[in-house]
């Protein structure tokens, strides 16, 4: 497929900036309500009419890519399509609400929160889950900062984190910011984790080994129950980074491979859309002896309200304090009129605290519990049977190198001579978005591939095509790409010499 | 068979037909799906979570149910998560797929949109906080403070280890504070109000040499304007500690701005822009000094050229970023909230320079006539203190949850801060039922 975006603007730039198309100073204090030391002299931004404004937003969609124009088949990113129909539950008025109402009155928003936290722990195999963290990286880090809880209240001093070099970027800052020395640990010669090393890492001084499982590169840790075991025995815990768990959907649970806290990237696994880089939502799991150290507050049901049965309730491991977040107003709503189970904020006993200055990303966070009640067991089954059986009929279409194998959800092909981010440009002129590149670095020029579930047998050959027109291009052709985009080739080297990050900046400099 | 594996009790959003999904297994040489997977069986689940798959209608349907259970109240209510009416075209416009679904910009040839629309927001923030240097999201406000204190840790011009913040300060806030600057070596410490604005004495003599890191907000947390940031700014340079503002973009529309009282950081709740209410969820400012460029946390768009000379944007120093320093980036931020900072800058960009100030005086005016208006009834103290508010301010009144309870059952929603203390937010979405309110206030407090 051949592919031209849109471009807008002149010879020598793009659709001019807001700042370009009108811009207006004034000085705010000028007949202000408040005193003049109080205001600032001057402000000067662009105004424009809706109809100004309409067309700058929609030039500037019509000059972006997304997963809705195409595939977007970046490994470790997992972009899938968004349904429609999340969104639309997601702008349900009611839903719109403060974080400080009295928990009596947002009875709706306390069920669905509930509901996910009940799906997530049993799709994760976990005992409890924290809906706080807004996004995956703030998972890690609530998650760690759970581990080192625990530990400390044990009275345990440990100060190692083990991570495998493939691992995400954000494992090793997480665990740094967490105040742990991070020892890596280098791969297999198969790609999995290397037993051997890790029985030489694992000491007194873990606190915690994060491992992604299928990792990085699609391959499945199938250790995994002597790897658990291992950091057991030392007294550490072991972290799942959610980041694949896509390929794992009704086939595998973290809980039962042994791990004891887990993040979830909804946004990745359940569909919600990314926005450009974000929002995400990256809800906790753990087992039930770190459940006490969860970001305060959680939410269970009312014992004994409505619907409420024992089976309900089985695998929320509660406990502890009610938070003080309703003050007792001696009315309260102890009867539901309609019989409805009714939900409570409580704290966890020796809870870690906030990890977000209100609740987290709840607009993330509904699509996610919509997107998991619509595919039930047999589409979370389906996803990861379609994603699995993508990544690797695409493989098979390639004519580069893709070591190692079976694969789940991805795979990383190496360019080999090629350098891997010239293949990507060049990929940007067939109507698809290109791979990760260049990462993880166990595979030379890595290109990181994760076709998900949303591509059809045609969308895959499509995508095949691609690589493989790219990967046999000249260096000369490569150099020249992309060539249909609304930017060619963008001087990525210069942008960091001479940082210009406002339009402030670019006064005097066009 | 050709149905789809929606028709067939699989994904409803997995195209393959039947007959393609054998296809592709004929040529990989495997009988079935289950086959390409390599799990051992010691920790193979069977599938079985108990879920239903359930049609679109009726998870709209359910969904719409739950919500409706919550009460209909008009809230008075802030603190920290502020609603203003968003214009029609703001949701319209975000909404295009092609920046819903869109992802981070790792190839800006074919994102040059998003970037474009990044650079905007952070021009927009420069120009609010007076610092040159804005990042393009946080996750909101309190990630943003832990952040700036965090970046106090790193830079070389501070050397002391106390992080000042106000003990008025908002419990999710201090929360997160406390739990980012745990692994650091950067203790937490507070600083009181008087009148509900920083005690000016009681800093002073808490400032020390051992401080790296003060933080002031503006408005506070009660809705009061603070009156001597200039001189907290003073005292935080005088000890070479690092100078942070809270504050929020209609806010700083109209107030002074951070730079000219010496901020070297602002945060905030960029979301007052653009972000309808929406439980919490917010979009964290970040705006800081030159000098601390290649300490910032979090994505930075810069201006660049493609091989045509034309102007193009791009993400930048990444060197920062965890993909490249890991255990040595800046922070361990990845996803952000890129899409709430692109529709607060359509947001701005559509109420102009004077349609933030005009927003902004409202939320002085109507604040204060709220104010006058509650403390003309018996009973009530309205506000507490002998500042200047900003959409929000503080009620004395006899039995504080007695009062709230009562204003419930009529249909609003006020804070509750102590046994004798509420607090009441007014905005242009809350503005019309005021009067009402004081009614209400009247009937429960008479």
């Amino acid at each position: 497929m051949n592919y031209d975006q849109a471009r807008y603007g002149d010879e020598t730039r793009n659709e001019p900036l807001l700042s370009e198309k009108n811009a207006t100073a004034l000085d705010p204090g000028e007949g202000s309500a408040l005193p003049d030391d109080l205001t600032r002299d001057s402000l000067e931004l662009p105004g424009l009419s809706e109809p100004e404004l309409a067309r700058h937003y929609t030039r500037l969609s019509q000059m972006n890519w997304s997963v809705e124009a195409g595939p977007y088949p970046l490994g470790s990113c997992t972009m899938k399509y968004n349904p429609s129909f999340a969104d639309a539950v997601a702008a349900d008025p009611n839903a719109a609400v403060h974080p400080d109402r009295d928990p009596e009155t947002v009875q709706g928003n306390l069920e669905l929160l509930h509901g996910l936290q009940e799906y997530l722990a049993t799709i994760g195999g976990m005992d409890a889950v924290t809906l706080q963290p807004p996004a995956g990286a703030a998972g890690e880090f609530t998650g760690i900062a759970v581990a080192k809880a625990y530990h400390e209240h044990h009275g345990n001093d440990r100060s190692e984190v083990i991570i495998p070099a493939s691992a995400h970027g954000t494992n090793f800052a997480t665990a740094a910011m967490a105040g742990y020395d991070v020892v890596e640990l280098p791969s297999g010669e198969d790609g999995r984790v290397d037993v051997e090393a890790l029985e030489a890492a694992v000491s007194e001084d873990t606190a915690a080994l994060m491992l992604t499982n299928p990792n990085t590169v699609g391959l499945f840790e199938r250790d995994i129950v002597e790897i658990a075991d291992m950091v057991h025995d030392a007294g550490g815990l072991l972290y799942y980074d959610g980041a694949n768990l896509n390929a794992l959907l009704g086939r595998a649970r973290p809980g039962d491979m042994g791990f004891d806290i887990m993040h979830y990237n909804v946004h990745k696994t359940f569909a919600t859309p990314h926005g450009g880089g974000g929002p995400g939502a990256g809800p906790v799991g753990v087992v039930e002896e770190l459940s006490e150290f969860l970001p305060r507050p959680r939410v269970r049901e009312v014992p004994g309200s409505g619907g409420a049965t024992d089976a309900d309730t089985a695998t929320a491991a509660d406990g502890g304090e009610l938070a003080d977040h309703s003050h007792d107003r001696g009315h309260g709503h102890a009867d539901d009129a309609d019989g409805d189970t009714e939900y409570e904020l409580f704290d966890p006993e020796h809870s870690i605290g906030k990890v977000h200055g209100f609740s987290g990303n709840w607009l993330v966070l509904i699509r996610a519990y919509a997107y998991i009640r619509r595919l039930g067991d047999e589409g979370l089954l389906d996803a990861s049977a379609k994603a699995t059986l993508n990544a690797n009929y695409l493989a098979s279409l390639l004519d580069m190198d893709v070591p190692y194998g079976p694969f789940h959800h991805e795979f990383a092909a190496t360019a080999g001579e090629r350098d891997a981010a010239d293949v990507a440009k060049g990929m940007l002129d067939y109507g698809v978005h290109p791979p990760t590149t260049k990462w993880p670095e166990m595979v030379p020029e890595a290109m990181l591939t994760e076709p998900t579930e949303v591509e059809n047998k045609r969308s895959l050959e499509d995508l095949a095509h691609a690589f493989n027109e790219a990967f046999a291009d000249t260096d000369e052709e490569l150099d020249a790409a992309p060539t249909k985009t609304a930017s060619r080739r963008v001087d990525q080297t210069s942008a960091a010499r001479n940082p210009r990050l406002s339009w402030h900046a670019l006064e005097g400099d066009e | 068979m050709s149905g789809r594996s929606a028709g067939t009790g699989g994904s409803p959003f997995a195209p393959h037909t039947a007959d393609e999904t054998a296809a592709m297994l004929d040529a990989l040489g495997v009988d079935d799906e289950a086959d390409l997977f390599d799990i051992p069986e010691a920790v193979a689940f069977d599938g079985e979570f108990g879920i239903p798959q359930r049609g679109e209608r009726a998870v709209v349907g359910d969904l719409r149910e739950t919500f409706a259970r919550n009460d209909d109240l008009t809230e008075f209510l802030g603190r920290g998560h502020y609603s203003h009416y968003v214009p029609a075209v703001v949701d319209d416009l975000s909404s295009r797929s092609e920046f819903l679904t869109s992802y981070t910009q790792y190839q800006p040839e074919i994102t040059q949109g998003f970037l474009q629309a990044l650079f905007e927001y952070q021009s927009i923030l420069v120009e609010l906080t007076g610092l040159p240097i804005a990042n393009c999201s946080m996750y909101d406000a309190a990630a943003a403070l832990a952040e700036a204190a965090l970046l106090s840790d790193r830079v070389r011009s501070t050397t002391g280890s106390t992080v000042l913040v106000p003990a008025d300060l908002r419990d999710g806030k201090r929360g997160t504070l406390d739990n980012y600057v745990d692994g650091s070596d950067l203790t937490v410490e507070t600083y009181p109000y008087a009148d509900n604005t920083a005690d000016l004495d009681a800093l002073a003599d808490a400032v020390d040499g051992d401080t790296a890191f003060v933080y002031a907000e503006s408005p506070t947390v009660t809705g009061a304007i603070e009156p001597e940031l200039a001189a907290i700014g003073d005292l935080a340079d005088e000890h070479d500690a690092l100078f942070c503002v809270g504050s929020d973009p209609v806010a700083l529309s109209l107030l002074e701005e951070p730079a000219s009282v010496g901020a070297d950081v602002v945060v905030g709740e960029a979301g007052a822009l653009g972000l309808p209410a929406s439980y919490g969820m917010g979009l964290g400012l970040f705006a800081c000094k030159e000098e601390f460029l290649r300490q910032v946390p979090g994505r930075l768009v810069g201006k660049s050229e493609d091989a045509e000379d034309r102007r193009a944007f791009t993400l930048t120093l990444q060197t920062r970023e965890q993909h490249i320093r890991k255990e040595r980036a800046t922070s361990n931020i990845c996803t952000n909230q890129a899409w709430v900072a692109l529709r607060a800058a359509m947001h701005a960009a559509y109420l102009g320079p004077e349609g933030l100030v005009g927003l902004a005086e409202d939320c002085v005016r109507d604040a204060a006539s709220v104010a006058a208006s509650l403390d003309a009834l018996d009973g009530v103290t309205a506000p507490l203190d002998d500042r200047h508010h900003f959409r929000e301010f503080s009620v004395g009144v006899e039995d504080a949850p007695g009062v709230a309870a009562g204003l419930e059952d009529r249909g609003f929603a006020v804070h509750v801060l102590d046994d004798e203390t509420l607090q009441v937010c007014v905005t242009d979405l809350n503005v019309d039922a005021a009067d009402d309110l004081v009614a209400a206030f009247a009937e429960v407090t008479a």
